[in-house]
């Protein structure tokens, strides 16, 4: 029987595999992406297997706040970053620095766990408009969607850098292949 | 060159956020944040100092790289990984083009592929500190 920490892996896993999948189809004839691509399953799967796992349990409400805490922040940075002209990495790092410091403002447990989904929100905020978003309700699914992800993957890959990207790029590419946009 | 240049990149990137965040105590988040939001102010105000594409995916490709030093100190301990992150990072951003782009996030996986890579490259080395 899988493990629900084994199902959370499988779930980042897949998002993963899905990248390097497309990746590698993209470009079919080039060795030298297939091979780095075959380099990089086997240590990603050297990796998945020794990265220790945590068994820390968040419930509905947790998924409820945590998805609205990214889809606001996700919409946030879309309006900074297209709206604004500002782009997505000064829209993405200026609204992720002011977040870094929530924890400061006050000794609330609330606070200081803000940070990293506000983060992981940003990301979700980064779709490029000419390309893939029509509008916010685009943004504001995917950061549904990265909720429920960020959830069901707290345990795994903890303290991995890029974790938090990869669930926002689960819940845009989700949303994407419902919108029919893949 | 330019592509030497967006390698180079990457690897300060990582390298770069992980001092900030772990050795000066500033925490992952602010680290990867700031650094990135000093990158893309600079490159904000000074439009043409260097190459369209550079001043496009320097910043693009800092804030990724950062994401590879956001790695636990816990985990990867060893600077070279780290900066052999941020390297195979730039590596795999260049390699992926056109693909997903405008996908908010990737950039992120990117950096989880590279940051899990450094992880398995170091178990085998036995150069990460073991599983409790």
């Amino acid at each position: 029987m899988i493990s629900r920490q084994g199902i959370s892996l499988l779930i980042l896993g897949a998002i993963h595999l899905t990248f390097l999948l497309v990746l590698t189809l993209h470009d079919p004839t080039s060795l030298g992406i297939q091979f780095a691509t075959l380099a990089s399953l086997v240590l990603l799967f050297i990796g998945y297997g020794r990265i220790p796992r945590s068994h820390s349990r968040l419930s509905a409400k947790d998924f409820i706040v945590l998805s609205i805490v990214i889809e606001l922040s996700g919409i946030l940075t879309y309006y900074v970053s297209i709206d604004l002209h500002l782009g997505p990495v000064i829209a993405s790092a200026g609204i992720g620095f002011i977040a870094s410091y929530l924890p400061k403002l006050a000794k609330f447990p609330f606070l200081s766990s803000l940070p990293a989904p506000i983060y992981c929100g940003t990301f979700v905020g980064m779709c490029c408009s000419t390309l893939l978003v029509k509008d916010y309700f685009f943004v504001a699914y995917s950061g549904i969607i990265a909720g429920l992800i960020y959830v069901s993957t707290r345990n795994v890959l903890n303290g991995i850098g890029g974790k938090l990207g990869t669930i926002a790029f689960g819940g845009v590419v989700i949303v994407a292949f419902i919108f029919g946009q893949l | 060159m330019t592509e030497l240049i967006l390698i180079f990149t990457g690897g300060i990137g990582a390298l770069l956020t992980y001092v900030v965040a772990h050795d000066l105590k500033q925490g992952v988040v602010s680290a990867s944040a700031g650094l990135s939001l000093l990158v893309g102010l600079f490159f904000y105000a000074f439009p043409n100092l260097i190459s369209p594409r550079l001043t496009i995916d320097i910043p693009l490709v800092f804030i990724g790289a950062s994401f590879v030093g956001m790695t636990s100190s816990t985990l990867v301990k060893n600077r070279l990984l780290i900066l052999l992150g941020g390297l195979i990072f730039s590596g795999i951003y260049l390699i992926s083009g056109e693909v997903f782009i405008g996908y908010g996030g990737k950039l992120g996986t990117t950096a989880c592929i590279s940051s899990v890579i450094i992880f398995g490259l170091g178990s085998l080395f036995k150069q990460v500190i073991p599983r409790k």
